[in-house]
């Protein structure tokens, strides 16, 4: 079973969906947590949000608890969340992408997904992972094409994994085919 | 029987009667047997009182009328600061037992004397509109929202002809979310073309417009097509309301079977044309009607995104109740289907003062004076009629 954690985000139940194609799925929000959920899943999803990863405490929580005990994917602030418990620092950034459908790469061999390939992706958001980043057995992955900003988090040491662009938007091409692959890492 | 007789019959017999747009023309609703007034107190008793599992039912078996802004709000748990009010009912729904159908040109006899008044009092002014601009742009670069739709009200006093203006409106703008509502103490004339739920059995559509250009000679469909495929702005805002709004009926659908019907495809109208999309899905068998109204009210593509933490954001800098604004009208039939639009371009008169209220999206490359006169020119179509 796959646990969403809603960020009461807009966009959380195309990622519902998207999730519900593999596995069962229950999805509960934020003020809401389900700790019988949280126990029984085998993957907890971070959704996305308005706001930075401080605004979510308990989702802070949550990280650090599971981290290594189950499989954990963040999706755009759930990505930014991860990192931020990672010490990483989320910032603004000057260009803002909301709506945005943009190429990005996969640049690490370390990857689960193909060096090299290339996917169009739907972007939503204001703030982005200030670096240099660094921490222990995580790679940023996949980059956008043209700026550079880090596009995915993969530490397949404790099966933890995350997007900043939007894999359930209708403007991400083979958004379902990434999830697969991530769930059956 | 013709339409101009109807028309004419219905506004002299002094009843309550509403009109709504069809394809082919108008339906016109009446003979009330109940009327009921929402508020925060009664509305789950509403949807309770409606039982979904009749399968024979007549046309009359339905309730129409509407939700205002602030009981949509109060439903998906949005709390309300205090806010000016005018104290309109938050939402109101009646019984017909008359239906007739109407031609789509609509005339009657001269309407009874009217004191129309040209002049509207608008209450955010530019200055006032650029400070909120700035502040809500703030909110997007910190990513609090990712669209926010400022609304601005224009009001004045007249004494009106509710059937007249929605005559002479349905002549200069035939949308096809149109509807006049007339009883005895307010009315409500609108020509909204926006079509938020449209269900039948367990189908159920949604037809966001996110883009909107005035026509002018040297435009036709093709190019305006070609207009806002090329506006980045207009697109990114766009594929934002489409994903919203795709996530919205995810929540009540099958999963997998909420799939994008019409993609960025243009609308041509009398004076504009609108960038629209058409979503649909299949609703879960346990979804209720209520489950319905609370996943996609109130309609995204009026509010901006994230739905929720918008509307707190909105909620808070707004000083005056919004009444039907950003509502909803439309019906429920006895035996689960509906039609709903979203409450825009549409004039409330309540208590011989009129109210427009319009708004206009904030996204990170917007100017704030160039919505500001966007909201100006929605509203005008509107103002026009007072003349």
């Amino acid at each position: 079973m796959i646990y969403v954690i809603d960020h009461k985000d807009s966009f959380t139940h195309n990622v519902v969906h998207q999730l519900s194609l593999f596995d069962k799925v229950k999805c509960t929000n934020y003020d809401e947590i389900n700790n019988q959920y949280l126990k029984k899943a085998s993957t907890i999803v971070l959704s996305p949000g308005p706001g930075s990863p401080k605004d979510y405490p308990i989702t802070s929580r949550i990280y650090n608890n599971y981290k290594g005990r189950k499989r954990i994917l963040g999706i755009c602030l759930g990505f930014q969340q991860i990192l931020y418990c990672e010490g990483a620092k989320i910032i603004q950034q000057k260009q803002i992408y909301h709506g945005f459908q943009s190429i990005i790469k996969v640049i690490s061999r370390n990857s689960i997904f193909p060096h090299n390939n290339k996917y169009k992706v739907g972007r939503y958001h204001s703030l982005k992972l200030k670096e240099p980043f660094y921490s222990q057995n995580f790679d940023i992955t996949m980059r956008c094409a043209i700026s550079g900003s880090a596009m995915a988090l993969e530490n397949n040491t404790d099966k933890i994994y995350g997007f900043q662009f939007h894999p359930e938007s209708f403007l991400t091409e083979n958004g379902n085919l990434l999830i697969k692959k991530i769930l059956s890492a | 029987m013709n339409t101009f007789k109807i028309l004419n019959d219905i506004n002299s017999s002094g009843k309550p009667y509403v009109i709504y747009k069809t394809t082919k023309g108008f339906d016109l609703f009446t003979d009330f047997s109940k009327k009921i007034i929402l508020s925060n107190k009664n509305i789950l008793n509403f949807f309770k009182s409606i039982s979904s599992n009749k399968k024979k039912i007549k046309k009359t078996d339905l309730y129409i009328g509407f939700f205002g802004y602030e009981l949509l709000n109060h439903l998906i748990g949005i709390k309300f600061p205090k806010q000016k009010t005018i104290h309109f009912p938050k939402g109101i729904f009646y019984k017909p037992e008359t239906l007739l159908s109407l031609n789509e040109t609509l005339s009657f006899k001269a309407p009874l004397i009217e004191n129309k008044n040209k002049q509207f009092k608008i209450n955010i002014n530019r200055k006032n509109y650029i400070k909120i601009f700035n502040k809500f742009k703030k909110k997007i670069r910190q990513g609090e929202t990712y669209q926010i739709k400022i609304c601005t009200k224009y009001k004045n006093k007249s004494k009106i002809d509710p059937l007249d203006f929605f005559c002479r409106l349905s002549k200069s703008n035939l949308a096809p979310e149109a509807f006049l509502i007339k009883d005895k103490n307010y009315s409500v004339i609108s020509c909204s073309p926006e079509t938020l739920i449209e269900k039948k059995g367990r189908s159920i559509i949604t037809k966001p417009i996110a883009g909107t250009l005035t026509k002018n000679k040297s435009l036709n469909k093709s190019k305006a097509l070609q207009y806002f495929r090329k506006n980045i702005k207009e697109t990114k805002e766009h594929n934002m309301i489409v994903d919203m709004e795709r996530s919205d009926l995810s929540r009540i659908c099958v999963p997998g079977s909420v799939k994008i019907k019409k993609e960025k495809t243009v609308e041509e109208y009398k004076d504009l044309f609108h960038y629209v999309s058409l979503i649909k899905g299949k609703l879960n068998e346990k979804a209720k009607t209520i489950d319905i109204v609370k996943s996609m009210m109130p309609g995204g593509s009026v509010i901006g995104c994230p739905k929720i933490s918008t509307l707190n954001l909105l909620n808070k800098q707004e000083k005056e109740n919004r009444n039907i604004y950003t509502g909803s009208f439309g019906y429920i039939r006895f035996n689960g289907d509906m039609r709903f639009n979203i409450i825009i371009r549409s004039i409330l008169n309540f208590k011989n003062t009129s109210e427009i209220s319009v708004a206009s999206g904030v996204v990170i490359d917007s100017k704030a004076n160039h919505e500001f006169n966007e909201n100006f020119i929605k509203a005008k179509a509107l103002i026009d009629l007072f003349k």
